[in-house]
């Protein structure tokens, strides 16, 4: 059996202004690969995301860092840096309008459930916006000692009419 | 299938480096690396193991985009060198921990170089805890087969914790 | 090794006997429809270098079944003189594409100190996801999104690291587009010299859903 594990699979079908997994991070897994595909949303807008602690409240504080490189096929390439933000900013991958310029993320999530380190994710993705390509490359932290066990996406503006979610758990046998 | 674990190692008590081996095919595997510390404030490095023997020779050679949220993101290149570092900073406890997605490739084949992509975020230990993270990759440039990798610490400290695992992708 | 179900989570489920751990045939197959057992990753195709050829394709990906894709490679050589940059084109419906209406953007980064982006918005394929890796050998890999899917673009992101003739090494990272709503059921790989694949290790894969 790989040891990679499919944990859950939450699909979007409907307009809401986030999308959340909840409850998919445990003291089972340390590390996480999560995939975003299948997007669609109202409005064109970068994609957010916060963590969810297991309480089951969205962390809100401002204590999320980001740090990103925006590859663009039409102009010269951006860098995002976010500090002490309520959210890591811009992972990439959709909030488009138009369905068909939604791409999709490759994620993976670090320590969310030890509530004695940080929450570390790494995130590749790709979409199309109005001038061309954008692809990302981030780096995202959540500098606050809880104990996450899901995560929850929205738009700077506008809603998420779809999205599906995949999380798969890395598995070390000892 | 998916990832298949080849070797594991949970270091919970200080040891001067962790070495994973087991490759033996032309599969491309994966290291991951998870809540990795030092016993003081130090570098991770990367060497490559030969019939389980570190090759500390020479010639390596990487190139990376270092993401950061203090400054423009930055370059790190360098040729012939004798190990690959590939933090900036790892902290003692806490918070200051080193997270990792790492592929090797051609690591079985005889005949040609072995070669790394990486891909690393952390919380940089200095005065102003910085997220920051290695985008890149890296080649060791002597064409025989290689079996493993080895993880110690720049300036000789101890790797006081964390979980390092080799899976075969197939 | 302990055993746990996931299949359901809920608080609904109320065990009255211990778990011991033992799945029976019924319950394996259960679980491994619902996409809990087996494997994370399906191997969908492999090839594998025995004659040159100039491209490689790939025709039966499944991507009615996944909606990612993960292509691995190794030890890519060619047999090329000037220059030798690993590029990509999708089947439309059996057709190849190979029109200039391809986009991509990538940063790249060589061992002895070059850096750069580079880009397009019009080209005939995703081109030079690895190299110039002339007289050397490319190696890294590649997610593909939303292929089968005859409502969006089909996009993908790359991470690789290749040999290179001047700069010893060569790490790229990025990502690129067929922007066309149409259904990709198919991924050429070439060389865009037109030389042969001398050596090649190429694994498509699917990434697993339920």
């Amino acid at each position: 059996m790989s040891n990679l594990r499919l944990l859950n699979e939450t699909t979007i079908s409907s307009s809401v202004s986030s999308a959340s997994v909840t409850d998919v991070f445990s003291s089972d897994f340390d590390i996480y690969k999560i995939s975003i595909s299948d997007s669609d949303s109202s409005a064109n807008s970068n994609v957010n995301l916060r963590f969810i602690n297991s309480s089951g409240s969205i962390v809100t504080s401002s204590e999320y860092d980001t740090a990103g490189l925006i590859a663009l096929s039409y102009a010269s390439f951006s860098e995002n840096r976010t500090t002490n933000q309520t959210h890591i900013d811009n992972i990439g991958g959709g909030g488009r309008s138009t369905e068909a310029e939604n791409g999709a993320n490759v994620l993976y999530i670090f320590n969310p459930f030890s509530s004695s380190s940080y929450t570390f994710l790494l995130s590749q993705a790709s979409v199309q916006a109005s001038s061309g390509l954008a692809s990302t490359k981030a780096i995202g932290v959540l500098t606050e000692l809880s104990s996450i066990a899901g995560f929850t996406i929205f738009l700077d503006s506008g809603t998420i009419d779809k999205m599906k979610f995949r999380t798969y758990g890395l598995r070390v046998d000892t | 299938m998916g990832l298949l674990q080849v070797a594991t190692n949970t270091v919970t008590s200080a040891v001067a480096s962790v070495t994973l081996t087991g490759i033996d095919s032309d599969d491309v595997y994966m290291v991951a690396i998870n809540n990795a510390f030092a016993s003081a404030d130090d570098d991770y490095e990367i060497r490559i193991t030969k019939g389980g023997i570190v090759q500390s020779d020479a010639n390596y050679d990487r190139a990376s985009k270092d993401l950061k949220t203090d400054a423009v993101f930055g370059n790190t290149a360098g040729t012939n060198l004798t190990e690959i570092d590939f933090s900036a900073g790892i902290g003692t406890s806490g918070t200051n921990s080193h997270n990792e997605i790492i592929y090797l490739f051609n690591f079985a084949n005889a005949s040609e170089y072995s070669f790394i992509t990486m891909e690393n975020v952390t919380m940089r230990d200095d005065a102003n805890d910085i997220l920051f993270g290695f985008q890149g990759g890296a080649v060791h440039t002597v064409a025989s087969a290689s079996d493993g990798i080895h993880f110690f610490l720049t300036g000789g400290n101890n790797i006081s914790s964390g979980t390092f695992t080799l899976y075969k992708v197939v | 090794m302990s055993f746990g179900y996931i299949g359901d989570t809920s608080t609904s489920v109320k065990q009255q006997v211990k778990n011991k751990g033992i799945l029976t045939t019924q319950e394996s197959f259960d679980l491994e429809r619902q996409g809990f057992l087996g494997g994370s990753l399906e191997l969908i195709a492999e090839q594998t270098h025995s004659t040159n050829v100039t491209t490689i394709d790939f025709l039966n990906i499944k991507e009615d079944v996944y909606d990612v894709h993960l292509l691995q490679f190794s030890n890519i050589q060619g047999d090329g003189t000037s220059g030798s940059d690993l590029s990509i084109r999708f089947y439309e419906s059996g057709v190849l594409e190979s029109a200039s209406v391809y986009q991509y953007a990538f940063q790249f980064g060589g061992a002895t100190g070059t850096f750069g982006e580079f880009n397009s918005t019009s080209d005939t394929s995703i081109f030079s996801i690895a190299g110039n890796f002339q007289n050397n050998i490319a190696n890294g890999y590649v997610y593909f999104y939303n292929l089968g899917n005859s409502s969006k673009y089909s996009f993908c992101t790359f991470q690789t690291k290749t040999g290179h003739p001047t700069q010893s090494a060569i790490m790229k990272f990025g990502g690129g587009v067929l922007p066309q709503t149409s259904v990709v059921d198919g991924i050429r790989l070439f060389i865009d010299t037109g030389e042969n694949f001398t050596a090649f290790n190429f694994s498509l894969f699917g990434v697993k859903q339920i």
